[in-house]
């Protein structure tokens, strides 16, 4: 089984010439499905851009990204719509849950099948069943505002998985929660790494999850370096 | 010099317009009201009708006396002089409103199936409270217009409607 | 797919509605603007047509009788019922006037007419007509006076006999017919203290005050006080005459200017009304550009205050067309509730409006396509605004 991540090499520069700034100076990374991996780095280091690149919102300069065996990007797009990619490849959670404050919680996460032409009906029960498996079915019909912050953020990853992504980008999800909360959302992460073979990257500076996952990349001044983490069940 | 009046032989001097003033008749009763007393009628009589008419004004000048002289009255003072001309029994009238002149022809705008045509007619005399005779041309139960919203053309849809003004009702009760 | 444009709206409907509201009303008065002018041409037309004429013959040199003054001798009719072609003929004078209501000042047109003759109301819409050589009326209905009402005029009361409907000047005042004998006097006959003031004078003067012609005072006085003028004669063409050659012989025999029907309309519409057509038509474009500018405003604002949500959209994968088609649908959303209640609000205040406001149904169609198009062309600022969200400020840092 392929990988479901694999980079090598990457670099991005900012600028020309003589200004030109180099966020990511070759990175290397392998992600296997069903693995939670944790991004640490200092502000400044270049994880944002990673995730940018891996998110296919920028172009890198050079290298090679591939998603689940398939080459996206090797000194340039290999993919024509990368609109369509972001939406049947990627999940996006962020640091905050991002949700549309004028849809109700179902047609939030239903709108990601839709945007991919899912008819209405039947984007609207994957909804309900992702949201159950995270434990919000009983909030379908709320409001967004009506929702606590974990609700919420459980939402959030609900849609991000609701098209069942390969690969997962989390960007400082627990930043705001306190640790019990935290802990309780990389609970929910693994377990649907897990269930749906995903791969995800979370990218954090959280202390109280850190020692959560079993594998860490650190990634200082462009560059990554792998790590074994404790791999504590959170 | 002075002028000296017997009162018993004082007339009205009343002015009608010539193209009024066919019907009028020496011995018809008259309505005489003063200017300077508005609220009384007097009842008077036509006395002598002028041969020589204005030219000028267009009128014709005719004598009217009282029955009863009023008390209070000067030379000089205007008054206004209703003369009973003619009565008809039995005469066929419409309302003076529904009476037409298109291209120098009398006649009335007849209503047929939601639509109107213009139907010449031979006109007799109008009463002074508005309503005309109708010599010949319409048989009873023909619906003529009376009264419209607008100028009416040949073959034109109109809807009927029991009045068009509502408070149409007079002020102070009809004469 | 959802239709987000509807969502957004129903999320925030209260603000929505109010905007759309104010921008109604606004939209309202543009829409009674366009009715006020097609009023005044309107005005302009049904006073032509009123009288019933094919030509109007006037003083000689004037423009009038509606955008000039001018006096006529009331015995030249005979002369022109005798021109070839000419089947009637009839006397009117005009007098801007105010009568007196319950207190109130009407401002009129007093018109002097005779009966059968051009120049008298061609319909009533209730009462008679006049049957009584003097003191009788028929009046417009927007005066206010009623079926029996005494009305003074001068120096005399009149009755109102029959009531009439959108007769009115050119200047939009009402209509009160009279007898032609009632309102030359009111025109041209002087008040009391003139009249007795003259008298003197001419009593004075040792030409006319000869105690050797006896009578020949008083005949000077008469004719002092005679009024013999009138305004305009109207008269009325038998058919197929030919009315440019029927002016043309007025005007060169009869020391009389004659104008026709498309002569009249070229005088009130092209001259009396063209200033304020002008000035009109220089409101409309300015409150179209506001009623642009406004819609611009709201949309752009609606836009920016939901960039975080444009560019989490973006992100996970909505085209830029939905989201085009999100802001346009709100501004033409916009646009539709303003119109609707625009074209209510113009419906129900149009008669109340001092001059009479002319709404046709083309005017509505044409007023929503244009609205409905200001209204996209708005959205084109949001629009461009939005596609320039770039997807990677969701990601923070």
């Amino acid at each position: 089984m392929p990988a479901a991540i694999e980079i090598s090499g990457l670099t991005k520069r900012y600028g020309e010439g003589d200004a030109a700034v180099a966020a990511l100076k070759g990175v290397d990374m392998i992600v296997q499905p069903g693995e939670v991996v944790g991004l640490i780095g200092p502000s400044g280091s270049g994880k944002s851009t990673l995730l940018k690149c891996l998110g296919a919102v920028i172009e890198p300069s050079a290298g090679r990204m591939a998603l689940a065996g398939e080459a996206i990007y090797d000194n340039g797009w290999q993919v024509a719509d990368l609109r369509a990619l972001r939406r049947d490849r990627i999940g996006f959670v962020f640091q905050a849950p991002y949700l549309i404050p004028f849809l109700d919680v179902t047609d939030n996460v239903a709108l990601l099948p839709m945007l991919a032409g899912v008819a209405n009906a039947d984007a609207r029960e994957r909804a309900r069943v992702m949201l159950t498996a995270l434990d919000v079915g009983h909030r379908a019909q709320a409001q967004v505002a009506q929702l606590s912050g974990g609700e919420q953020q459980r939402v959030a990853i609900a849609r991000a998985l609701v098209n069942q992504p390969p690969i997962i980008l989390a960007d400082e999800p627990t930043a705001p929660l306190d640790s019990e909360r935290a802990l309780a959302v990389v609970r929910i992460l693994n377990e649907m790494a897990q269930r749906f073979a995903t791969a995800i990257i979370v990218v954090t500076h959280d202390e109280k999850i850190i020692p959560t996952f079993r594998r860490i990349y650190h990634i200082r001044d462009g560059r990554t370096y792998e790590e074994a983490g404790e791999g504590r069940a959170a | 010099m002075l002028q000296v009046i017997d009162p018993s032989s004082l007339w009205i001097k009343a002015r009608i317009d010539q193209g009024q003033a066919g019907g009028v008749r020496v011995g018809q009763s008259a309505e005489i009201v003063l200017r300077s007393a508005a609220g009384r009628v007097y009842r008077g009589e036509v006395q002598r009708v002028d041969w020589q008419s204005d030219a000028v004004t267009e009128e014709r000048i005719v004598n009217v006396g009282f029955t009863a002289r009023p008390d209070a009255l000067a030379i000089g003072d205007l008054v206004e002089v209703t003369i009973a001309t003619a009565e008809l029994a039995d005469a066929r009238w419409l309302p003076a409103a529904a009476v037409k002149r298109v291209d120098g022809q009398d006649g009335v705008w007849q209503i047929r199936d939601g639509h109107v045509a213009f139907h010449p007619l031979a006109v007799g005399i109008t009463t002074l409270d508005g309503r005309s005779q109708i010599l010949d041309g319409l048989a009873s139960g023909d619906e003529v217009v009376v009264h419209s919203e607008q100028a009416l053309r040949p073959d034109a849809k109109v809807k009927v409607v029991a009045a068009i003004v509502a408070s149409a009702a007079s002020v102070g009760g009809g004469r | 797919m959802i239709n987000l444009a509807g969502r957004d709206i129903l999320n925030g409907w209260g603000k929505f509605l109010f905007t759309g509201i104010g921008l109604g009303l606004l939209i309202g008065v543009t829409l009674s603007m366009a009715g006020i002018y097609r009023g005044l041409v309107d005005d302009g037309r049904v006073l032509l047509s009123n009288g019933g004429a094919d030509l109007w013959v006037v003083q000689r040199d004037t423009l009038g009788p509606y955008a000039e003054p001018s006096n006529v001798r009331d015995d030249a009719y005979r002369a022109l019922l005798g021109v070839r072609g000419v089947a009637e003929a009839g006397n009117v004078t005009y007098l801007t006037m105010q009568i007196e209501d319950q207190g109130k000042d009407v401002r009129v047109m007093l018109v002097g007419f005779q009966p059968g003759h051009p120049g008298e109301p061609g319909y009533l819409v209730a009462g008679r007509p006049i049957t009584r050589s003097h003191y009788e009326a028929i009046a417009d209905i927007k005066t206010g006076f009623r079926l029996g009402q005494r009305i003074r005029i001068r120096r005399h009361e009149y009755t109102v006999v029959g009531l009439t409907r959108r007769m009115v000047s050119s200047g939009g005042d009402p209509m009160v017919f009279v007898p032609l004998r009632d309102a030359q006097e009111v025109q041209f006959l002087k008040d009391n203290d003139a009249l007795v003031n003259e008298r003197a004078r001419t009593a004075a003067n040792p030409a006319f005050n000869r105690p050797g012609v006896p009578g020949l005072l008083e005949a000077v006085q008469a004719s002092q006080a005679s009024s013999r003028t009138v305004n305009v004669v109207m008269l009325r063409l038998a058919p197929h005459a030919d009315e440019a050659l029927v002016a043309s012989e007025i005007r060169r025999w009869k020391h009389l200017e004659a104008y026709t029907r498309a002569d009249m309309d070229e005088i009130l519409v092209a001259k009396l009304i063209a200033t304020s057509a002008k000035q009109i038509f220089m409101f409309l474009v300015i409150l179209a550009i506001v009623s642009a500018a406004i819609v611009a405003f709201i949309i752009y604002t609606m836009t920016l205050n939901k960039v975080r949500e444009i560019a989490v959209l973006k992100l996970i994968g909505a085209r830029n067309r939905t989201i085009a088609a999100m802001i346009l649908q709100q501004a033409l959303g916009l646009g539709a509730i303003g119109f609707l209640v625009g074209k209510t609000a113009a419906t129900l205040w149009a008669p109340i409006f001092p001059k009479y406001v002319l709404l046709l149904p083309g005017d509505a169609v044409l007023g929503a396509l244009l609205v409905l198009a200001i209204c996209a062309l708005a959205s084109v600022v949001a629009i461009r605004a939005a596609l320039r969200i770039d997807p990677a400020t969701a990601i923070g840092g």
